[in-house]
């Protein structure tokens, strides 16, 4: 995403100290982390991870966070006193619906009263006018999600705040909804991501597990890290082909990422020479389909998605190696973007 | 087939028995309704008990056979049973709601004897409950059956009955209309702003508002004062259909209604922060309906919207009438029926005021945008 970095100014737009936040399973945590202005923060994660946790906490609506933190040099405290701060801000948040009964014509006026602007352009892009007529409560869950992105974004705010905000729509109003995103140059937008599409816009990235940070970077930096350059999807006759050839795998060729997809597909992850020995691995009359090419976010967020401890959660998927194992990997605590 | 079966009943029964609503219907209201209608009714026949209060100034066998017959037809009756009690006539207080107090005249037996006229006098506050209606009205066939019994074909004993209340009486069309109207602002005003601001709450739209540029005191405000703006609206509906469509006798010059609207807007504020401060912690839509039924269905039957106080024992009105309820329909009645202002009825006033600001205090105690 080309957010303009080199313009920020000196202030960071988001500045935490300390979250501290108690679920029933963890705690989550995050010190000492900035973002600069005009940055694009993806926070991912696998389900429960605490994502949605820090952008509440950042927004002020958890009574039980423990935070102390800035957002465009404002107390987080602030911003839940001063309507005229929460002005600069555009969000989306997680089964938040409208009130009750309105149609989008009047979801649309409320915005324009209560903003004072509206951005024209945010408007027909999302296909509002298309919906004018019809009742919020009726809108397919797509419909709704444009709505609900209208209302985050068309007051251009500097700061924007987006709980998965591609869930429920296609590729075309996903698409569509990056550039908009992208053409906010000016604006700071931290996100909880689940797709490519969402990881594609993003400077940095934050992978949360039971609210920790464990890694933080850039999108591509982290790919190449986490899983090498290369990655080969093969796919076997049986089930008991695939676990030899897992198995085999673990012990010989040592990728930094394995998958497994269904019951007789892998995606081996690694440097070159590594995933071009794979096939060797295995049969040539076993293979069924066999494909090379570079790792992408997807397998990036894949990756992500499954935490370490609770692999017997992920139905079909092989437990992972425990991250130290991995080659070419280390630990962080905080990278700053 | 069985097993599933099985599941599917064992399913079914937690699916009942996690639903707060069907759990309110079925387990709470029959009860609940019941131990109304024994309050109200009684236990020993359909219109419960009687206070029955005789004097007797004649004090002859004849009187004395009259008040046999009394005893004889309230204790033989299954529709009601009456409390038969003896008083001496000069220091008789005045007759209180819900008693019928028969006076025996004196010269009652010479009157038969000389087959001559007598007057029974039959007082009691034509306000009161069915039942103080109905005793009243039982004496016309006792007495009837008396004077045949006693005097033959001639009938010397007459009745005269005397109307008790202080006020302006109602009837019964008045005191259901009145009643009706702060039964339907308790659902507009207390109910539907309860429901609404959990619902809300539930849909996560007070979390989402709260980002918005707006505070949550002027949106809330707006909920109060939408809803105020429909439980005027009702009111008066109400009141027009009720005078014009209905035929009921309700005095409606320009003043009344004005005192009835400064009332009404008194009554509906209260209604709603009774609302606000119910909804304070809910955060599910089906928890809501069942406190709003509980509180509802109490105010409808304890606080004289629909079944009047008198039938209630002594011990429990003072309590029932200090219901915000209670107060407002009295000052209500007193209003449109008998055309006092607002002004006289400052009791009423002071103690709507004083719940509107106990609940207000319970809001801000217990209240919360969302429940995270």
């Amino acid at each position: 995403m080309s957010h303009h970095l080199d313009e920020s100014p000196s202030e960071p737009a988001v500045e935490i100290d300390s979250l501290r936040l108690s679920t029933d399973r963890f705690t989550v945590r995050m010190n000492g982390w900035s973002v600069p202005r005009g940055a694009c923060v993806a926070f991912v994660g696998h389900n429960g991870s605490g994502k949605t946790s820090i952008l509440d906490s950042l927004l002020g609506l958890r009574r039980d966070a423990e935070i102390k933190a800035r957002l465009l040099g404002q107390d987080v405290a602030a911003w839940r006193r001063r309507s005229d701060l929460r002005r600069r801000l555009g969000v989306l948040l997680q089964r938040a619906a409208m009130p009750y009964g309105l149609y989008v014509h009047e979801v649309i006026a409320l915005h324009r009263n209560i903003y004072g602007r509206t951005s024209q352009r945010v408007l027909e892009n999302l296909g509002l006018p298309d919906l004018r007529r019809k009742s919020y409560e009726h809108l397919s869950r797509g419909e709704r999600q444009r709505v609900d992105l209208f209302f985050a974004l068309a007051h251009e705010p500097e700061l924007i705040v987006l709980d998965e905000p591609f869930t429920g729509l296609d590729q075309r109003v996903a698409q569509v909804t990056a550039d908009l995103i992208e053409g906010l140059g000016n604006s700071t937008v931290l996100m909880a991501c689940h797709s490519e599409l969402e990881l594609s816009m993003a400077d940095t990235m934050v992978w949360l597990e039971y609210g920790t940070v464990r890694e933080c970077g850039n999108p591509d930096v982290l790919r190449r890290r986490l899983l090498g350059d290369f990655r080969l999807e093969i796919s076997l006759h049986r089930e008991s082909q695939a676990n030899a050839l897992a198995a085999a795998i673990g012990e010989l060729a040592k990728p930094q990422f394995v998958q497994r997809r269904g019951n007789t597909d892998l995606v081996v992850a690694g440097e070159e020479a590594v995933v071009r020995a794979v096939p060797s691995l295995v049969a040539p009359a076993d293979i069924v389909a066999l494909q090379y090419g570079r790792t992408t976010l997807a397998d990036l967020l894949y990756r992500c998605a499954h935490s370490e401890a609770l692999p017997e959660a992920v139905p079909g998927i092989a437990p992972l190696p425990p991250i130290s194992a991995l080659p070419n990997m280390t630990r962080m605590k905080t990278d700053h973007a | 087939m069985l097993n599933g079966f099985r599941i599917l009943c064992v399913n079914e029964l937690l699916s009942i028995l996690r639903e707060k609503v069907a759990l309110f219907w079925i387990f709470f209201f029959p009860f609940f309704f019941l131990a109304i209608m024994l309050i109200s009714y009684g236990q020993e026949s359909v219109f419960g008990r009687q206070r029955i209060e005789v004097v007797d100034n004649d004090r002859t066998p004849v009187s004395q056979k009259y008040i046999d017959k009394v005893r004889d037809t309230f204790s033989s009756s299954s529709v009601l049973k009456g409390d038969i009690v003896l008083l001496d006539g000069a220091g008789a207080e005045p007759v209180r709601d819900g008693v019928v107090r028969v006076t025996i005249p004196s010269g009652f037996a010479r009157a038969f004897a000389d087959s001559t006229s007598t007057a029974i006098k039959v007082a009691y506050s034509f306000a009161s409950g069915l039942s103080t209606g109905v005793a009243a009205r039982v004496f016309t066939v006792l007495t009837t059956s008396f004077n045949a019994e006693t005097a033959n074909a001639v009938l010397p004993a007459k009745l005269e009955f005397v109307n008790t209340t202080r006020t302006l009486a109602l009837d019964h069309l008045q005191y259901l209309l009145t009643g009706i109207l702060v039964m339907g602002m308790m659902t507009a005003g207390m109910n539907n702003t309860c429901v609404g601001i959990v619902s809300q709450r539930e849909r996560n739209t007070f979390k989402l508002m709260s980002c918005f540029p707006l505070t949550p005191v002027a949106y809330l405000a707006s909920i109060v004062t939408a809803r105020m703006i429909v439980l005027f609206v009702a009111a008066f509906v109400l009141l027009i259909v009720g005078r014009y469509a209905y035929n009921i006798a309700l005095p409606l010059s320009p003043l009344q209604l004005l005192n009835a609207a400064a009332l009404i807007l008194v009554g509906g504020v209260t209604l709603l922060c009774m609302g606000i401060a119910m909804s304070g912690r809910i955060s599910r839509v089906a928890t809501a309906i069942v406190v709003c039924n509980v509180v509802y269905l109490t105010l409808l039957f304890a606080s004289d919207l629909t079944m009047p106080l008198s039938s209630y024992p002594e011990s429990v009105k003072p309590f029932l009438m200090a219901l915000p309820t209670a107060q407002f329909v009295t000052a209500l009645r007193a209003i449109l029926i008998q055309g006092s202002t607002v002004v006289s009825q400052w009791k009423s006033l002071v103690s709507l005021f004083a719940w509107s600001a106990v609940c207000l205090m319970v809001s801000r105690m217990t209240f919360r945008w969302h429940s995270a």
